[in-house]
């Protein structure tokens, strides 16, 4: 068993909020705030140190921190733009909120577009692109079952045309590739939530009760 | 009988469920480990490396996803380094910070490898919720995102950093992600613009979003969580944390399944019944 205090105070944690289980009570509620609390505290602690901090009181002020680097000047205009958003907490000056949120979203915009275009359509689109004839028929049923998965999902979500005949098969088709890919998805998050279990039960029973060995 | 069991307190399950895990995980038995095709994939990548190569290795989880990818980040990690590339390592996840540390104190310093020489880490650099700017920024200039390394060493004095400037000097960039920003991040603006290849960790859940990236030109090889790190460490021959969690997840999986099998049974034993 452990004698460090820590462990014995995240095990303590872990088991109160495992009592949610059985039902609503005082030792989940603690362990809930206490999270909460603490997640806040440590994030703010972390960007005020990285971004406030280093990237840009240090960048701009190297002497004041002791530091013999030339003193970078435009890092505050990140700073500025931070202190605009703040402005909608000033009556009178909300206007200037509008500033700073503006050049975020534009920025996002402009960094995104071309990136987002290449990657999730063009080189996804490059990858339907199959031969669907080839001499290794492993490679050729996949194929198949990715091009008419593709067209078939997709033709379900086509609204301009009735779904009845040749048509409708072919979208009934879609919805049993997309039932099949939500299943799928729903198998793996049974597995995720089991693995972070039983990393939690690794962690009971071995760094605080010492009764199992990694 | 069966109205009884239709009114089954699900408080049961839990706690089942609870006892059959700790029995697997006190006592464990070696299942056979079957490897995936993108694991084999992963695995390829990293034994292409060269002596020298760099790679940079991004820890973008935190605590709550650290059980399923943290394996594979380790056995990832020890193979880079057994091939002598020099892995650079950061994250832009605030809580993944401390899995940097956990992973120099098992696997670098455990194999003798050298801070700063063989393995450095850049540590922490908040990157927004896209994390654009960073990964932009690292794809034109590393040494602007991180001026010094998590213990203050400048950029300049890190032998492992010499004529190290942007993702082309990279040779491949090791993303273990449980989130935004992630690979998906890294998939848009440092594969698309800089072309760096990418091998991936990534949760479960998460892992069929990401099968599509995996063409050989975005994601060269993927591992998804617990079982993908089980299969990373067989390739390795080097059992560690997903090794020993495999069986008790596949103990997991057969209880559910045996759950659900349960309770379409008194469903439709129960269809003729009156309700209350």
């Amino acid at each position: 068993m452990s004698t460090q205090i820590i462990v014995w105070i995240a095990a303590l944690l872990t088991l109160c909020v495992f009592s949610f289980l059985y039902k609503d009570n005082v030792f989940y509620k603690l362990a809930e705030h206490i999270f909460v609390g603490v997640s806040s505290a440590w994030l703010f602690a972390t960007y005020l140190h990285s971004d406030i901090m280093e990237d840009m009181l240090l960048k701009a002020f190297p002497s004041a921190f002791h530091q013999t680097s030339v003193p970078d000047w435009k890092v505050l205009g990140g700073g500025i733009i931070g202190l605009l958003i703040l402005s909608r907490l000033i009556p009178g000056f909300v206007i200037l909120s509008r500033f700073g949120v503006a050049f975020i979203v534009g920025f996002q915009t402009g960094i995104q577009l071309f990136d987002t275009i290449s990657a999730n359509i063009l080189q996804q689109l490059g990858s339907t692109i199959v031969p669907l004839f080839t001499r290794k028929p492993g490679e050729m049923i996949k194929n198949w079952i990715s091009v008419v998965g593709t067209s078939s999902s997709l033709a379900y979500f086509y609204f301009s045309k009735e779904q009845k005949g040749i048509f409708g098969m072919f979208t009934r088709l879609g919805i049993w590739f997309l039932m099949i890919s939500f299943g799928a998805a729903y198998g793996s998050t049974v597995m995720t939530r089991m693995s972070i279990l039983i990393g939690r039960i690794y962690f009971l029973l071995s760094n605080w009760l010492g009764v199992v060995k990694i | 009988m069966i109205e009884k069991l239709q009114h089954f307190d699900r408080r049961w399950i839990f706690l089942t469920l609870f006892i059959v895990l700790c029995l697997a995980v006190i006592h464990p038995f070696q299942l056979p480990i079957a490897v995936e095709p993108f694991v084999q994939k992963a695995y390829n990548a990293i034994e292409a490396l060269k002596p020298g190569d760099q790679i940079l290795m991004a820890f973008d989880y935190g605590p709550s996803t650290a059980p399923e990818v943290h394996p594979a980040a380790l056995a990832m990690l020890r193979h880079a380094l057994s091939r002598g590339a020099k892995v650079d390592m950061f994250t832009l996840w605030n809580e993944g910070y401390p899995y940097i540390q956990d992973a120099i104190d098992k696997v670098c310093i455990p194999m003798g490898k050298k801070k700063n020489v063989d393995y450095v880490n850049l540590g922490f650099k908040w990157g927004g919720q896209s994390g654009a700017g960073v990964i932009e920024g690292m794809g034109s200039n590393l040494k602007a995102v991180f001026p010094v390394t998590d213990d203050g060493t400048p950029y300049d004095s890190v032998p492992a950093l010499q004529g190290v400037r942007n993702f082309h000097d990279f040779k491949l960039l090791l993303s273990v992600s449980a989130g935004t920003p992630g690979i998906d991040e890294y998939v848009r603006y440092a594969n698309a613009r800089y072309q760096i290849p990418i091998v991936s960790v990534v949760t479960r859940v998460s892992a069929p979003k990401e099968f599509p990236y995996v063409t050989g030109t975005q994601i060269v090889g993927l591992c998804a969580g617990l079982v993908g790190g089980a299969e990373y460490e067989e390739l390795m021959h080097h059992p560690g944390a997903g090794t020993a969690g495999l069986f008790a997840l596949s103990v997991a999986n057969m209880a559910v399944i045996a759950f659900i099998i349960f309770g379409n049974a008194i469903y439709f034993l129960g269809k003729g019944t009156k309700k209350p």
